[in-house]
């Protein structure tokens, strides 16, 4: 009795292989033979020799196998290629159809990448970005919780002796604007920051000349970009030099570092060590526990847990706690994830997922053009799979011949977007502000979606069109003329019906896009912001002066200065108010301002006065008596949360720890709205300064603007001779507010076009064939008294029933979106059915001339013509 | 006339002495007792079948065995076109041959 012989595992793997590599005779006719053989070994000889010498027959016959199979699938493919380019000539309108709409889907795809990709390459020039965190401060209240990044100076400085897993840190405080010079060069510098030596690894800045350790050690010493050594000191070493600040400070220059990458979140000019700070502002600045007025970043180990740390943090804290019902908590935030997952920022997170989610939608409309052309035109090539089929062709032959065509239809398409692509970088550019270059296209991660992107391509568009082709059976489409076409109908309809959806969805979120920045632009704020020219100060001291040499100006209708502008209030301190309960405390906003500020910006009083000369005790902390510190205005958020219904003479008391200042409310003024329409109006308290002249806002008549101009700007010259002369109109600043939403409506309106423009394509595709498919049947018609108009509406009316039902699934979905989009703004249009109903009416007007242009033609054709067709 | 490679004529003459019983292993053990040297399997089933398609050898399917699973065992026959081949190359070689004497003793 003979043993069967059982393979071990490598023959197994060997066998298997060998299996793949040859027809099932061949390889069982291999395999019994070398079977006997081993048979006979065995009985003879050692079972581990006839082991290895069975090895050693599969492994010898290989290379002949391998290159037998290679030999045999070239030549395939060779005929395939043939094949798949002849169609391609044969039918160019087909194959433009196929090629011209996965080339605009593909180019739409990797300019997202790109974007995408350049957006979370943010902070990656950083090699500890990982291990970096920013501490913030959170406010709990009732059930309200209020986040700043915003912390105290002693902060991290404390915590980094307390707890030893905090290897380094540094606080980032930014500095106002300051004339820098150096010898006859003068400068304002707007991006100067207070930092610790840590900074240089915390934020991934690299020096070129100096060392790290020590460059930031000293007073006054200071380390500037690449860019602004040229500026100042040209050719010559900067390093040891010494730019003069603010006409006073000397800081000397040890260190030079890299200009920053464009996509970073940290971009000073300056570094200023944060020594040079504290010996100008003193220890009062110092110790102060209770301001937060910059931010803190810690570098801890890798793996460290972040819960452990804020505990830690926690009980180190506890220690410096100025009061006993101190709320606030401190919490961790990653370097990594402050760009897009910020729990402060704009979390572009959800923009990029809409894009991405965009992006492919446009491409899976390209993909469903493929799938539908290529199963409508079936019968075109029913008769190859035919032929193959009886020439003894196997059905997954046939899937992988029809699978390849769809990937050479990818691969060209792919070539053709990169080119579009890269012709429409500058556009995007413009659109995002991103320095986006054609270079960025050769990064790995981008190579590698592309690769992905073609196969899933190949795949998804192949498929459908190749399981279905396969499937003809020979004898009866090589024996009667085929029915074109007929089968899958309803499979392509509910394809098409997902194509319109798509983009009735797109033109939808464009509309609402725009309802919701028109909303926001033609919003009253409350004050007004025409004819305002605002100057940044970059000096200290009273504006008096100033305002006195425009005085007797009749063009000049008022001057304020304010700390902040009107638009934008965002700082924060804590109050309790009278008649609060058990001392509650608040985070509150203000903003500091001189007389006329209401005036300029024509904020009007619902009650009370504004501030007045008449009284000298109005003034921010005026007096040193704590509970006189001065007169406060309150707006209708403000006195509604205190809950006061007679708010003129009540106190406000602002806490600092121990310091308590009590300011009295003297006028309240009608709610404006000072920070961004995606948050709420809520509570704002507005001081009297002494000299508040960060921001000179100057109301002109409309007037003979540039005389006005001229005449500012030389009193600015006498006043302040140091200063160069810097403004801006006020109004400008309102058009940029919403950039964001409005660089996502050009984009949506590029994609929305592109979308249907597609999808129209394969309409258009479908419609054609549709047409010719019909050419008897119209002639007949036509010869039995159909009139022209009759036809076109026969032709036209399955499309657009096609189109209607479309809008059933987009409606719902896009509402759904925009919906959950809006709820980012606090103040929103309402979402306007006219809106839906106007998208839908575009799409189908778009489908109906795309169709009509074919069905005018087939309804016009001479009947004679058509019926002599075959 | 078309000549047979050197594989082909090895393995055709291989299979002409084997007569009826000419399968993959005796084909195999033909060659080695013929030329001295092993083929391997893959190498003697290429050249099988590149004379199959040529027309030299038929491949016949034999009873279905046990042993092999209810498969066929196939075996090479040589057809006359095959035969004309070998006497072609046969000729061939006298010819190239004739006159030729080497001295083989050192």
């Amino acid at each position: 009795m003979r043993r069967i012989h059982r393979p071990n595992l490598w023959h197994k793997l060997l066998l298997l292989f060998l299996r793949r590599l040859l027809s099932s005779e061949e390889y069982y006719e291999f395999k019994d033979d070398i079977d006997e053989v081993y048979q006979d070994i065995v009985e003879k000889d050692a079972r581990w020799h006839a082991d290895f010498w069975y090895g050693c027959r599969i492994l010898e016959s290989l290379p002949s196998a391998i290159i037998e199979c290679v030999t045999w699938r070239w030549m395939m493919f060779t005929n395939y290629l043939k094949i798949a380019l002849r169609n391609i000539q044969r039918q160019k309108g087909y194959a433009f159809i196929n090629i011209a709409g996965l080339a605009v889907g593909m180019a739409c795809l990797l300019l997202i990448l790109l974007y995408v990709n350049y957006e979370f390459g943010y902070e990656s020039h950083n090699p500890d970005a990982e291990r970096v965190y920013r501490i913030y401060v959170e406010h709990h209240e009732s059930n309200e919780v209020f986040r700043t990044s915003s912390t105290p100076v002693p902060l991290v400085e404390a915590l980094h002796k307390d707890i030893p897993a905090i290897e380094d840190f540094s606080r980032f405080d930014a500095l106002p604007r300051l004339v820098a010079s150096y010898k006859d060069k003068r400068f304002v510098e707007t991006d100067m920051v207070a930092v610790d030596p840590g900074v240089f690894d915390i934020l991934g800045f690299q020096l070129m000349t100096g060392d790290k350790k020590t460059a930031l050690q000293d007073v006054y010493s200071i380390v500037v970009t690449e860019d602004i050594a040229e500026k100042y000191f040209g050719e010559e070493d900067p390093v040891g030099k010494t730019l003069v600040v603010d006409g006073s400070l000397s800081l000397m220059v040890r260190g030079v570092m890299r200009n920053h990458p464009s996509n970073t979140n940290f971009d000073p000019d300056i570094l200023v060590s944060f020594s040079t700070i504290k010996e100008v502002f003193g220890s009062g600045y110092t110790t102060n526990w209770l301001s937060q007025v910059l931010q803190s970043y810690i570098l801890v180990p890798e793996d460290h847990s972040v819960e452990m740390l804020e505990k830690n943090i926690e009980a180190s804290f506890s220690k410096y706690r100025a009061k006993e019902n101190d709320e606030r908590r401190l919490k961790l935030e990653r370097l990594s994830r402050m760009h897009l997952y910020s729990i402060f920022g704009n979390q572009g997170i959800r923009t990029i997922t809409i894009f991405l989610a965009v992006g492919v939608l446009i491409i899976l409309t390209a993909c469903i053009n493929f799938m539908n052309l290529a199963t409508a035109r079936s019968a075109k090539r029913a008769r190859e799979v035919g032929m193959r089929k009886v020439a003894g062709a196997q059905k997954n032959q046939i899937i992988g011949q029809f699978l390849g065509e769809s990937f050479v239809y990818a691969l060209l398409s792919l070539i053709l977007g990169i080119l579009l692509a890269a012709v429409s970088i500058p556009l995007l550019r413009n659109i995002t502000g991103q320095s986006l270059h054609v270079t960025q296209m050769g990064q790995m991660p981008i190579l590698l979606s592309l690769v992905g992107t073609l196969v899933l391509v190949g795949f998804v568009s192949g498929s459908y069109p190749a399981l279905y082709l396969s499937a003809f059976r020979p004898v009866s489409v090589l024996k009667e003329s085929f029915g074109a076409g007929k089968s899958g109908t309803l499979f392509r309809k509910i394809l098409v019906v997902s194509q319109f959806s798509v983009s009735i969805m797109l033109i939808i979120c464009t509309f609402l896009f725009t309802c919701q920045i028109d909303y926001m632009i033609n919003m009253p704020l409350g004050f007004k912001q025409d004819q305002i020219v605002v100057i940044r100060n970059p000096g200290r001291g009273s504006i008096e002066p100033f305002k006195q040499m425009l005085a007797g100006d009749s063009r000049v209708v008022s001057i304020c200065g304010s700390v902040l502008l009107p638009h934008s209030i965002g700082r924060y301190n804590e109050v309790t108010w009278e008649g609060a309960d058990n001392n509650e405390t608040i985070a509150i906003k203000h903003n500091t301002v001189d007389y006329e500020f209401l005036k300029t910006y024509e904020i009007p009083l619902l009650a009370g006065r504004n501030f007045s000369r008449d009284f000298t005790t109005e003034f921010r902390e005026g007096s040193r008596d704590p509970r006189n510190a001065g007169a406060v205005l309150l707006n209708e958020t403000a006195v509604e949360r205190f809950g006061w219904d007679e708010p003129i003479g009540k106190k406000v008391i602002q806490v600092f720890g121990e310091l308590r200042l009590t300011f009295t409310v003297i006028g309240v003024v009608k709610d404006f709205h000072f920070s961004s329409l995606r948050n709420p109006i809520v509570p704002l308290k507005i001081f009297l300064g002494r000299q508040p002249s960060t921001y000179i806002s100057i109301k002109i008549q409309p007037q003979d603007i540039q005389s006005t101009l001229k005449k500012i700007e030389s009193a600015w010259k006498s006043f302040n001779p140091n200063a160069p002369f810097e403004y801006f109109f006020y109004d400008s600043v309102f058009a940029q507010l919403y950039q964001q939403e409005k660089n996502l409506r050009t984009l949506f309106q590029y994609f929305s076009f592109l979308a249907i423009f597609i999808a129209c394509l394969g309409l258009f595709g479908l419609a054609s064939f549709a047409a010719e498919r019909r050419t008897k049947e119209i002639g007949i018609r036509k010869i039995l008294g159909a009139s022209s108009q009759g036809l076109v509406l026969l032709l036209s009316k399955e499309f657009t029933k096609w189109v209607l039902i479309a809008n059933i699934v987009a409606w719902p979905v896009a509402y759904y979106v925009m919906s959950q989009w809006l709820s980012g703004y606090a103040y929103r249009t309402s979402i306007d059915p006219l809106v839906f109903i106007l998208s839908s009416f575009l799409a189908l007007v778009l489908a109906l001339f795309t169709v009509s242009v074919q069905s005018i033609r087939a309804a016009l054709a001479n009947p004679t013509e058509s019926l002599k067709y075959e | 006339m078309v000549l047979l490679t050197r594989a082909e004529e090895i393995v055709l003459l291989a299979v002409y002495k084997l007569r009826d019983n000419a399968y993959g292993v005796t084909i195999r053990e033909q060659v080695k007792a013929d030329i001295d040297r092993y083929w391997a399997f893959g190498v003697i089933y290429k050249t099988l079948k590149k004379m199959q398609v040529k027309g030299y050898v038929d491949k016949i399917a034999g009873e279905p065995l046990s042993q092999r699973g209810g498969r066929s065992k196939y075996f090479y026959r040589i057809t006359d076109r095959g035969f004309q081949a070998l006497d072609d190359i046969a000729n061939v070689h006298s010819s190239l041959w004739e006159g030729v004497r080497l001295s083989l003793e050192k």
